[in-house]
């Protein structure tokens, strides 16, 4: 039996991350019912509930991108790690605002007719992958050990508006990139990164002409969300 | 580990000509010690007559042209696509390589086959940023798994005819583009390489802002240039001399 660990990290700080948080909770209970689960807390302001187990940090380092510390990259290296001590076979991240239409079990039964170690999902607008969304062999992140080699402690703020050589060596995305190397591949499972707000509720269905995106990050609204998963036919309770 | 790099043509323009030479010379370049096939469809300019021997390249000819399936013909390249993993079947080859004469491609094909084979990837293709579909003018296949899956009999290009009626739905017509047949065949077999590129339609890339469009690294590969300028930056910016 495969053992999956499936985590999050949660800063909640307003009425509608809460929300989303219980969308996505609710969505890996359906799922995923047979994964375990780990949510890790970056000391948010606001209460929320869940039924998962929940790693809860001090303080907040803050993000990358506005300037702070690298507070993502402390719960995605502080997931993989609990990975590796509790001894799973495989890690998935899913952020709290990337909705997947599939269970995990598909993508770790994927990499297991095969020799992958490292997915990610293709992201069409950019020159890195999505890590939203990322399923790692676990033996494996050990092997090369990855949490080392990320090192969050020592990641920089990004310094926008820098060359992009230099945009590289500090995006999370990049370095992950570069850590995983040759052992990177991508899932042929589309969806879209919606930082640019291209997507809505009203136009989801036009955007994904053929078939409904398989996966939806950062929507920005309950509308969308609840339209995605009306198209893919999933209905939560 | 034995590979099959191949692509298909139809060169009716001196435009084509030199896309396809570019093509064949790059090719070599890029696996300089593998074999290389090229399947024409009874083009006019004949490749046998403009395409250098020392690179030697294999070059098959279709009797006749089987036409475009968008230009209300046959399915033309998925023909050649079929031709091409045939031959490797058949020549017992352990990889094949589609590469599609329009497109443009900058890392060795061995680095490629190593990771496929690391990985024992099956059946690999590429991202495409403007459809939901993928790019399988650049695709690897296992040559057993093709066998195993009965891939060729599968995607029976004979099956499909141009031009696409007129369906009510998008959805519908998924049966009828080759890039989601193939896709369909793959099923969960199919991973897709983390190559970055770009297929120009629309000419959205052009050789003057090549580097804004693909700012961190240059794209890995270029489908559809549509210029010959355009395909010579892409060898420029990564570093690849004919």
């Amino acid at each position: 039996v495969t053992a999956t660990l499936i985590f999050t990290g949660v800063n909640i700080d307003s009425e509608f991350k809460r929300e989303e948080f219980q969308l996505w909770e609710a969505l890996t209970r359906k799922l995923d019912p047979k994964a375990g689960v780990v949510v890790f807390d970056t000391a948010s302001p606001l209460e929320f509930k869940t039924g998962y187990e929940v790693v809860r940090f001090d303080d907040n380092p803050g993000h990358l991108s506005h300037g702070g510390g690298d507070g993502w990259g402390r719960t995605f290296t502080a997931g993989i790690q609990f990975a590796i001590d509790e001894g799973y076979d495989y890690v998935c991240y899913r952020e709290r605002d990337c909705f997947v239409a599939r269970p995990v079990r598909e993508v770790t039964e994927r990499m297991r007719r095969t020799n992958v170690k490292a997915a990610h999902f293709f992201l069409p607008h950019y020159q890195f992958p999505e890590n939203a969304f990322a399923v790692y062999n676990v033996d494996f992140m050990w092997d090369i050990k990855f949490v080392e080699k990320y090192d969050w402690r020592n990641r920089k703020p990004i310094p926008m508006g820098d060359t992009p050589a230099v945009l590289w060596r500090h995006t999370p995305e990049c370095i992950i990139q570069d850590i995983l190397g040759d052992d990177l591949w991508l899932l042929p499972w589309w969806g879209s990164r919606n930082d640019r707000f291209a997507v809505n509720y009203a136009n989801l269905h036009e955007y994904c002409p053929y078939e409904p995106p398989t996966w939806l990050h950062m929507a920005q609204d309950m509308r969308l969300y609840h339209r995605f998963l009306e198209l893919n036919g999933i209905t939560l309770p | 580990v034995k590979t099959l790099v191949f692509g298909g043509c139809y060169v009716d323009t001196e435009h084509k000509r030199e896309v396809v030479t570019l093509w064949a010379r790059l090719a070599r370049n890029r696996a300089p010690n593998m074999s290389i096939a090229l399947f024409d469809s009874a083009s006019p300019f004949d490749p046998l007559q403009f395409i250098p021997r020392s690179l030697d390249i294999d070059i098959y000819s279709f009797p006749e042209n089987a036409g475009h399936l968008s230009h209300g013909g046959g399915d033309g390249a998925g023909r050649a696509l079929c031709a091409g993993l045939e031959h490797a079947i058949e020549w017992e080859f352990d990889y094949a390589v589609h590469w599609g004469t329009d497109l443009v491609f900058a890392k060795p094909i061995d680095e490629v086959i190593g990771r496929v084979s690391k990985a024992e990837v099956e059946v690999a293709c590429l991202g495409l940023s403007q459809y939901q579909f993928y790019v399988w003018e650049f695709a690897v296949f296992a040559v057993p798994w093709l066998k195993r899956t009965n891939f060729i009999q599968k995607y029976d290009w004979r099956s499909v005819r141009g031009p696409y009626p007129h369906f009510p739905r998008p959805s519908l017509y998924k049966k009828m583009i080759p890039e989601w047949r193939l896709q369909e065949i793959a099923g969960d077999d199919l991973w897709m390489l983390p190559y970055s590129g770009h297929r120009n339609i629309g000419d959205t890339v052009t050789f003057a802002n090549m580097e804004e469009a693909f700012p961190y690294y240059p794209p890995v590969w270029l489908h559809m240039a549509n210029d010959m300028r355009t395909y010579r930056r892409f060898l420029e910016l990564n570093g690849v001399a004919l």
